[in-house]
């Protein structure tokens, strides 16, 4: 009896203590995004989601939350924001989505939390501080949403607030001034190759990479880096598949094994009229069609753009299926003995 | 099968697997609540300072960071908070915004046209008076202001 016995506490003992590791936070990750939300332990299988609700739980106490953005809440992060991380007024604001593009439509989304249902008066002003739009809230819980245009240039700062008072007969209390920050991402254009252009030889990459958010004082540049993969169409594929930088061939597993060119650390060179430019030697591959995708990055945002080209250089080499057997001379020599015979 | 013939080897078995749990929870235990306290505190305090140091340098996290000192002095009607933000662009907005709320009538707007817009619009809400609106200089608000 005794036998057994051993065995089973040694058994409680280790599975006790593997439960208690796991609540301990030493496995917690954070779902990263522009707002973090969430802590998960243990894969996934346990979360700790930011509420409004007291329950004596900060999230962002677990795991690494620095890249998270700071809600409007001092020395909070979670969204919405959580009061058992800090002070939270009534209000959660985002913006969807979090970077938009130049020119591009977005929301401001706003909740206030109104369990009291007081008759709330929000006032939405521009950078400028003019008030653009009025919404009143009286509901214990609102959901709004107020379409705003985003700035025409690319890595462009731009500021909204919200005021949250409220009208109580001839008074008007404002409870909270909340000023957000946002950008717009960096503007690529491709300017050549042109779009299913033909080229050969030397082919002149050139590019407008454009941010106006100033990564550091004395930075040489705004945009951090323009990265550019080369990819070929694979008949077998029906699709565009990586080629080897070096090689050409489509023998390309690596991260990275297609990337042509790459400029980085704030280093980026520039032409009289503010391109990026980059000469690509394409007499190292076979005549097929391509597709260049170049990647740029501000201190904030990357984006990306591609472009299908064909190439057409005399006597190109053959760098995949090059067996003598594919071979063009072996099928004109095989072509003129059938004829001999 | 181990072979166990007292109860006393039971005993330091069981004692001895405790001693080895009790020294694996303290390396896996989860932070105490001071910990949490003591490594909140840095971002509870939000100075400048700590903003550029926080940021790394990047001009937008600084700013961003800024704003948050700025919602909190907002917040709390608190313009002295402002001296916080050493950048004197977002210092004198930080100036701006807390004075323009505290601002109850129009004379304390001073040539603060933006103050005025905001008190006129807000005396249209109270009122239900359109009138107001025609006081309103911006045009973007004054049509808020006629559409309340």
């Amino acid at each position: 009896m005794l036998e057994k016995i051993f065995p089973l506490i040694f058994v409680l003992l280790v599975s006790l203590n593997v439960s208690y590791a796991a609540v301990g936070g030493q496995t917690a990750s954070i779902g990263i995004g522009t707002f973090c939300s969430t802590a998960s332990f243990c894969g996934g299988d346990y979360e700790n989601v930011c509420s409004r609700t007291v329950d004596d739980i900060c999230p962002q106490d677990y795991g690494d939350w620095s890249g998270c953005n700071d809600n409007i809440y001092e020395g909070v992060k979670c969204l919405p924001c959580d009061p058992d991380c800090g002070q939270c007024g009534a209000l959660d604001i985002s913006l969807s989505p979090s970077f938009p593009s130049p020119g591009q439509q977005f929301e401001i989304l706003t909740n206030v939390t109104n369990p009291s249902k007081i008759n709330y008066q929000l006032i939405y002003y521009n950078s400028e501080q003019n008030a653009f739009a009025g919404i009143v809230c009286t509901d214990s819980f609102c959901e709004l949403s107020v379409p705003v245009d985003a700035p025409n240039e690319g890595g462009q700062s731009f500021t909204y607030s919200v005021e949250l008072g409220q009208i109580n007969g001839q008074e008007y209390t404002s409870f909270e001034y909340v000023t957000i920050t946002g950008a717009t991402t960096p503007v690529l254009i491709i300017n050549n190759p042109i779009q299913n252009s033909e080229q050969s030889g030397a082919v002149e990459i050139s590019i407008n990479a454009e941010s106006n958010l100033l990564p550091y004082e004395f930075a040489p540049e705004n945009i951090q880096f323009v990265k550019y993969y080369l990819y070929k169409y694979s008949e077998s594929h029906q699709d565009y598949v990586p080629v080897n930088a070096d090689t050409c061939t489509m023998n390309c597993q690596a991260e990275n094994c297609n990337l042509i060119n790459e400029y980085t650390d704030y280093s980026i060179p520039r032409n009289e009229n503010e391109e990026v430019t980059y000469n690509w030697d394409s007499t190292t591959c076979d005549n097929r069609d391509y597709k260049l995708e170049i990647k740029i990055s501000d201190v904030l945002n990357s984006v990306s753009d591609e472009v299908l080209f064909s190439l057409n250089n005399p006597n190109p080499p053959c760098v995949d299926d090059c067996s003598i057997f594919s071979s063009n001379l072996f099928k004109t020599i095989l072509a003129r003995i059938k004829v001999w015979l | 099968m181990i072979a166990i013939n007292t109860p006393v080897k039971i005993i330091i078995g069981v004692a001895v697997l405790f001693v080895v749990l009790v020294i694996f929870s303290i390396f896996n235990a989860p932070p105490s609540q001071d910990d949490a306290i003591q490594a909140s505190e840095p971002s509870q305090t939000v100075q400048d300072s700590s903003c550029i140091s926080r940021c790394n340098g990047n001009s937008a996290c600084i700013t961003s960071c800024n704003f948050i000192i700025q919602n909190e002095a907002a917040r709390s009607k608190d313009i002295k908070k402002c001296n916080e933000i050493n950048d004197k662009e977002d210092k004198a907005e930080c100036t701006m915004v807390v004075s323009s709320i505290i601002a109850e009538t129009i004379d304390d707007c001073g040539n603060d046209i933006q103050c005025k817009d905001r008190l006129y619009l807000i005396q249209s809400l109270i009122k239900n008076d359109k009138s107001y609106c025609d006081n309103i200089a911006s045009q973007e608000s004054k049509e808020v202001c006629l559409n309340a």
